[in-house]
């Protein structure tokens, strides 16, 4: 029974480590694609 | 007997996590991000906004995309309504007029009810850019619309816009297939991609990337929607003060201060710079003659006609309306009687060729100091309503001659 609830812990705290990292990807896709200073207006 | 080192706390971690179930959460972790990505481009984040002022726009380290900037148009203009979609600059974004007397709220007024006004103009963005996007983009969702943008006479340079500032547009959308088969401008797009030139042909490679990301991945829409409602994740200069720079946008205002408030301004302007610039614009048009006189420099002008011409898809070119500006007096005065003449010259000649490739109207050869922000080219709120005036009239012209409107 131990057994069994240590290994149910385990599949969902690395199920959510997995969903951290997923979503921390596509930010890093988000942040690559911004480029490193913004435009900032002058003049025209 | 040697004694076995503990356990670090990495393989401590690496015996208690379950490889297959961290793999499934990574892959369940981002396709939701793109699923919500999806979701998010499918809403009106910047509603209520009437214009892009810097905080959601880049200078704000905001790039909005084509699927937000589309929603905003969907949710303020009914498609039973005349689209009057404002694209172009600074200019028509309504630089120097404070929000409550921006230009495109005349417009509307003086359009009335059949016509629906929305603002996409952004900060130095060319014709071809952003707006004009957009525009292409929902030519089938609004068959009765004109699109409005502006420049000077050679603001037209290549049909894929700009890869530094506001070209990302374009390459979402061609990654999106919404633009239209236009095969000049997709030999540009393809001789972009492989320029001769390591640092531009790299420039072009990482726009396409980008474009490709954001137009199948999402990121942009769901973090530019995670910035405007919850939580912005970039510092930026321009948030005030800078601690703030997490809120998100939504909470600010558009800050564009009166001009007129300051009697002072145009004191602190370098009005022989700003001279030396307009002066500059038409010697590129019209060359000297030995005589002292000058003329118009006829393969420059083919040259500005033609590039004008294939910077937007043929179908666009009849509903598309742009304004040619006029300088402030303050700046134009200070050339000499025969630069003045070459000057309106340029502008009586930029109004008769680009007329041959869509509809045109020159605007503020009357204006006074006052009509004018501190520089050359901003208009203030006394401008603002003219402006309107002079835009709806040819807006209401075109929708006849298109068909939009009975004769």
């Amino acid at each position: 029974m131990r057994r069994w609830i240590q290994h149910t812990v385990s599949v969902v705290l690395s199920l959510a480590l997995g969903l951290v990292i997923g979503a921390f990807f596509h930010y890093v896709l988000y942040r690559l694609s911004l480029p490193i200073k913004p435009f900032v207006y002058v003049a025209f | 007997m040697k004694k076995q080192a503990p356990p670090s706390l990495m393989e401590k971690m690496g015996r208690f996590i379950q490889p297959w179930a961290l793999f499934v959460g990574v892959a369940l972790g981002f396709v939701g991000l793109v699923l919500a990505g999806r979701w998010a481009d499918k809403r009106d984040i910047y509603a209520g906004v009437p214009r892009f002022h810097p905080l959601i726009s880049t200078d704000g380290s905001v790039y909005p995309t084509l699927g937000h900037l589309q929603q905003h148009v969907r949710a303020n203009a009914s498609r039973r309504k005349i689209l009057v979609l404002v694209g172009g600059n600074s200019i028509l974004l309504g630089v120097g007029q404070p929000v409550e007397s921006l230009w495109t709220k005349d417009l509307q007024k003086q359009l009335g009810k059949e016509f629906r006004v929305v603002n996409l103009a952004f900060r130095g963005a060319e014709p071809v850019e952003m707006g004009a996007i957009v525009a292409e983009t929902l030519r089938e969702e609004y068959p009765r619309m004109i699109y409005i943008a502006n420049g000077r006479v050679d603001s037209f340079t290549t049909p894929v816009g700009n890869p530094n500032f506001y070209g990302y547009l374009y390459w979402q959308a061609r990654a999106a297939g919404q633009l239209l088969d236009d095969a000049h401008r997709e030999s540009v797009a393809l001789d972009s991609l492989n320029h001769p030139d390591e640092k531009t042909r790299q420039q072009f490679s990482e726009i396409f990337m980008r474009g490709f990301v954001d137009a199948r991945l999402h990121t942009s829409s769901f973090w530019n929607w995670v910035g405007q409602e919850a939580l912005f994740t970039v510092w930026n200069v321009l948030v005030n003060p800078p601690q703030d720079f997490w809120k998100p946008r939504k909470l600010f205002k558009d800050f564009e201060p009166d001009p007129l408030s300051d009697p002072g301004r145009w004191q602190r302007t370098d009005l022989e710079r700003e001279a030396a610039i307009v002066r500059g614009e038409s010697e590129r048009t019209f060359k000297d003659t030995p005589e002292g006189g000058f003329i118009p420099d006829p393969l420059e002008w083919t040259f500005r006609e033609n590039t004008a011409r294939s910077c937007f898809p043929p179908e666009v070119l009849p509903r598309t309306l742009y304004v040619l500006s006029h300088n402030a007096p303050a700046i134009v005065k200070r050339l000499s009687e025969r630069d003045q003449e070459r000057y309106r010259a340029q502008y009586s000649m930029g109004r008769e060729r680009l007329a041959r490739v869509f509809s045109v109207i020159v605007f503020g050869e009357n204006l006074e100091s006052d009509d004018y922000f501190s520089d050359r080219t901003h208009f203030t709120r006394l401008a603002a309503p003219l402006m309107a005036k002079e835009v709806a009239a040819k807006v209401r012209e075109m929708s006849i001659s298109l068909g939009y409107l009975p004769k």
